[in-house]
């Protein structure tokens, strides 16, 4: 239990990175 | 369709986009040389200085200066300059008189490859101007296997995105409402293809940094580090890392899921959230490192690229997806097991293929200037046949929608109806999925393409075309009659151009008359010219380089004669090397 959310969680976090990620690419190309 | 059918339409597809001429594509430019073009300089340079307007990678460029004889008169590598980044310098022997040509080529910061040659002399000595042959090398970014690995990293990364949704949130309910199913094998198909894109991202990076930098493909030792030298190479790298990172969520959330549950876990939603937002992000990623990010406004058209490929991957991978649950669900079940999934995939994929017409129009209005693009360049032909794959997608994908499906449906109560239906959208969904997959090759091949220059909306007002080759052209407008002639019309040399301009067989004195070049074939800076009246109504001017490149150009004469108002001439030429 404690194991999937931690996966859960994970998956949130590397999910945050990527929109972070893109969000500065595009800023960059926009810039 | 077959397999043999589909491999046919494959090899079919790639003849067809391989048929089309390559286009120019740049987007660096050079604004200034050291010696400038066509001059005739006192002493031998010590070396030679080419500006652009951005900073260039000195590892991927090429400057050569060869002698009448085709001999290379470098003496050291390409290097920045250090008074100015965005100036590149080779050193050069102690050259004697005589006509030199130079050679370059350059990687702009999007990876798109330019190149030009121009001729300068050493005096006071220097003899005619002897007939150089430049250098060829392929300006292209669109080789064969070049184009194979970006259709590959599409395919792969598409699909994978779209079976991520597909298991995720269509085929889901399939576990509780048919007893005795499972979707592990949609899993299984989902886990291939992030392996293969994981695989197809670098793949295609290695290949463009050995085309762009004239490598193979196997000197990973020296290719690897340049891999973040340019926009292009960094866009792709991080589209690599964020696909990574999307393939850990998503493997966790098909982990924690458990579809036979009617609700999800605390763990599942998290996942499943982290999952699609990274899915929804890394597809704005190929857009912001490609045309979509230098296509005003740019903006809307990064938003266009992001939405179409979001619809196009759910398509593809929906489409998959669909295959696959066919074959590996038990016979007895089959038609029970379509007959939950099909009709939520049709809802969602109506949806996705109305938001892939509309963003892809819309983003073909931004990139063509006028509509005559469509058929008269490289870009615009692969657009129509991008477009004529997704018509006859469309149609099957139509069949599967009013007939395929009703009778699905109907099948609950009526079974005899099931297992023919289910036969006739196999055949459909594959015969989709390999057109939609040629499309894609369609898209991987545009996107590798120079959308035309806003010059080229002028290319329709055009009185004349002329060239290649030496020009005497008449034409008349507004009652004036305009002779021109270009002589030799070659590029990268110097021309002549000279007007005589008449009215009711006068020639009209005094008059004001400027020509304009604008390259047509690619983005340049236009440059003007004042010309000179050297006989009474005849508007010359000698010996000028302005036709720097191979290709057509329009030239706009703007001729104001005295007390009249002013108005434009514009001819199309072709310069030929």
């Amino acid at each position: 239990m404690i194991t999937r959310l931690t996966g859960g969680l994970l998956a949130t976090v590397a999910g945050i990175a990527v929109v972070v990620i893109v969000i500065l690419l595009v800023q960059r190309a926009l810039s | 369709m077959t397999r043999r059918g589909r491999i046919a339409s494959y090899l079919a597809l790639a003849v067809v986009a391989l048929c089309l001429p390559a286009a120019a594509s740049a987007h660096a430019y050079l604004v200034k040389t050291f010696p400038a073009a066509s001059v005739i300089l006192t002493s031998p340079p010590a070396d030679v200085a080419l500006t652009f307007d951005e900073a260039v990678e000195p590892r991927f460029a090429i400057i050569e200066v060869f002698d009448a004889s085709a001999h290379n008169e470098t003496t050291g590598a390409v290097a920045r300059s250090p008074a100015n980044p965005d100036t590149l310098t080779v050193p050069l022997r102690h050259v004697p008189e005589g006509w030199y040509l130079v050679y370059w080529r350059a990687i702009s910061v999007d990876g798109h490859p330019v190149q030009g040659y121009f001729t300068f002399a050493v005096g006071p000595n220097e003899g005619p101007e002897p007939q150089f042959t430049p250098p060829h090398i392929s300006q292209s970014a669109t080789t064969t296997p070049l184009l194979i690995a970006r259709w590959a990293m599409f395919l792969t990364v598409m699909t994978a995105v779209g079976l991520f949704v597909f298991r995720l949130l269509i085929a889901r309910p399939l576990v509780r409402r048919v007893r005795e199913t499972e979707l592990r094998s949609v899993s299984i198909a989902f886990f291939v293809a992030c392996g293969l894109g994981l695989l197809a991202i670098p793949a295609y990076l290695e290949e463009a940094t050995a085309v762009d930098s004239l490598r193979s493909f196997f000197a990973f030792g020296a290719l690897v580090p340049l891999w973040r030298t340019t926009a292009f190479g960094r866009g792709y790298l991080d589209l690599w890392i964020c696909f990574a990172l999307f393939v850990f969520a998503a493997g966790v959330a098909i982990w924690v899921d458990h579809p036979e549950r009617p609700h999800r876990s605390l763990a599942s939603i998290f996942a499943a959230a982290g999952a699609l937002a990274a899915a929804a992000a890394l597809l704005a990623i190929p857009g912001a490192s490609g045309h979509a990010a230098q296509t005003a406004p740019r903006p809307v058209a990064l938003t266009l690229d992001w939405l179409h490929m979001i619809s196009g991957s759910i398509w593809i991978g929906g489409l998959l997806g669909l295959l696959v649950l066919w074959r590996s669900l038990p016979v007895a079940r089959r038609v029970a097991g379509l007959v939950v999934s099909v009709p939520r995939f049709s809802n969602t994929a109506f949806v996705s293929v109305m938001v892939l017409l509309g963003t892809g129009i819309w983003a073909s209005v931004l990139h063509l200037p006028v509509l005559a693009a469509l058929w008269e360049t490289s870009y615009g032909k692969v657009i129509l046949i991008k477009a004529g794959l997704l018509a006859l997608a469309m149609l099957l994908a139509a069949v599967n929608l009013l007939r395929t499906k009703p009778r699905l449906v109907a099948a609950r109560t009526r079974a005899e109806l099931g297992e023919p239906a289910a036969r006739l959208l196999r055949r459909l969904v594959a015969g989709e999925a390999a057109i939609l997959a040629g499309a894609i090759f369609a898209a991987a091949t545009l996107s590798s393409l120079a959308p035309p220059p806003p010059a080229f909306a002028e290319e329709g007002k055009a009185l004349a075309q002329v060239g290649p080759g030496k020009v005497a052209a008449t034409v008349s407008q507004e009652g004036y009659r305009f002779q021109l002639v270009i002589t030799p019309n070659n590029a990268a040399a110097p021309n002549s151009f000279e007007l005589v301009l008449t009215k009711g067989g006068k020639p009209v004195t005094g008059a004001n008359v400027t020509l304009t070049f604008a390259m047509l074939d690619m983005e340049m800076p236009n440059q003007e010219y004042q010309l000179t009246e050297t006989k009474p109504g005849v508007y010359a001017r000698p010996n000028s380089s302005a036709l720097v490149m191979v290709g057509h150009w329009g030239l706009s004469f703007n001729v104001a004669p005295k007390g009249v108002q002013p108005f434009t001439v514009l001819i199309e030429d072709h310069a030929a090397g």
